[in-house]
């Protein structure tokens, strides 16, 4: 999850959100590369009273910056596509789990082996124990089993909302009357934690998800004495 | 330093001049001849390999300082992870909903 003075992504807890990071630090290196490119021109040029006269046809230097502009591009498509395509793979997701956004909580129904339905509200801060996070903790997390695809399907009841764990790499919009599907995956146990990430109203900040992911054996445990 | 010469005529100033004109002649024979030409497109040629150096540069030490050493450091950390003691550690800890520790 995110620390204090935290620069840069989150750190990984599914494949997806890894292939996410690499990419990340290709296309900034790149962006640097430019960016450091512009920076030392505009210095050097502040500094020197040397000038052309007579620049009116300069072919060459046309085609050079339209070429390498039009390569730097294929760089950084090449991977997004990669990446892009990566997330979009069929995976035969062991279990699938409603997740509905309302002003302002979140509902998540597990209906494939039990109807096992709950609403997810924020923990205000002065109900919160003592070494949780304020605005992040929620009254009933999602749980999901570790090292299995899970199927979200996400949608709204009243306005737009968005589902979003970084550190899963997640993000979906919760549209009204549309149903949304993402892929989730961690191999790792744990606790992650996301807000909502549209506008929807007085209380936009103060919806959080939290996804537990468990192993399969107590999982299985939860869904038991939960339904 | 004043001198009488066969370029010495006698209207005002002028033999002043050609006397200056005569010291310029001797001073230029001992300083080389400043480049008078070709300064933007030297300036250029140099600035153009400063440019590239530096941007590059700064893409491969962002690549070698962040973007290599993190790949490293995942490879690491899943070479010998083990899940099951992981949720142990977190159990114990407190830190699962659905899950409490043993001991209760």
């Amino acid at each position: 999850m995110a620390n204090p003075m935290h620069l840069g992504l989150q750190d990984a807890m599914s494949p997806l959100m890894e292939e996410l990071l690499y990419f990340h630090d290709h296309t900034l290196m790149i962006i640097f590369l430019i960016s450091m490119f512009v920076l030392y021109t505009i210095s050097v040029l502040l500094l020197t009273s040397l000038y052309h006269t007579n620049a009116t046809d300069v072919q060459e230097m046309e085609m050079i910056w339209t070429i390498l502009p039009a390569l730097i591009l294929i760089t950084i498509a090449l991977p997004s596509l990669r990446t892009l395509y990566l997330m979009d793979e069929t995976t035969n997701p062991c279990l699938t789990i409603k997740v509905i956004g309302h002003q302002w909580y979140w509902t998540y129904e597990y209906t494939d082996f039990s109807q096992l339905e709950f609403d997810s509200y924020m923990l205000p801060t002065q109900d919160l124990p003592q070494g949780h996070f304020r605005l992040l903790e929620v009254d009933h997390r999602m749980i999901v089993p570790t090292s299995s695809s899970t199927r979200t399907l996400i949608t709204a009841e009243d306005v737009l909302h968005s589902w979003a764990v970084p550190s899963l790499g997640i993000k979906m919009d919760a549209v009204p009357g549309r149903l949304n599907q993402t892929s989730l995956t961690s191999p790792n146990p744990g606790v992650f934690y996301g807000q909502c990430s549209e506008i929807c109203g007085a209380n936009h900040s103060f919806m959080p998800i939290v996804v537990e992911a468990v192993p399969m054996q107590h999982f299985q445990n939860w869904l038991k004495t939960n339904s | 330093m004043r001198y009488r010469d066969a370029y010495s005529v006698s209207r005002p100033n002028c033999g002043r001049t050609l006397r200056l004109l005569g010291d310029a002649a001797a001073m230029s024979s001992l300083l080389p001849k400043p480049q008078l030409r070709g300064l933007l497109s030297k300036w250029l040629r140099f600035h153009a390999v400063g440019a590239f150096l530096f941007s590059a540069g700064s893409a491969v030490i962002y690549k070698f300082s962040v973007a290599e050493p993190r790949k490293r450091a995942y490879t690491e950390y899943y070479k010998n992870h083990d899940p099951i003691a992981d949720f142990e550690a977190l159990r114990e800890a407190g830190v699962f909903e659905s899950v409490k520790p043993k001991g209760k």
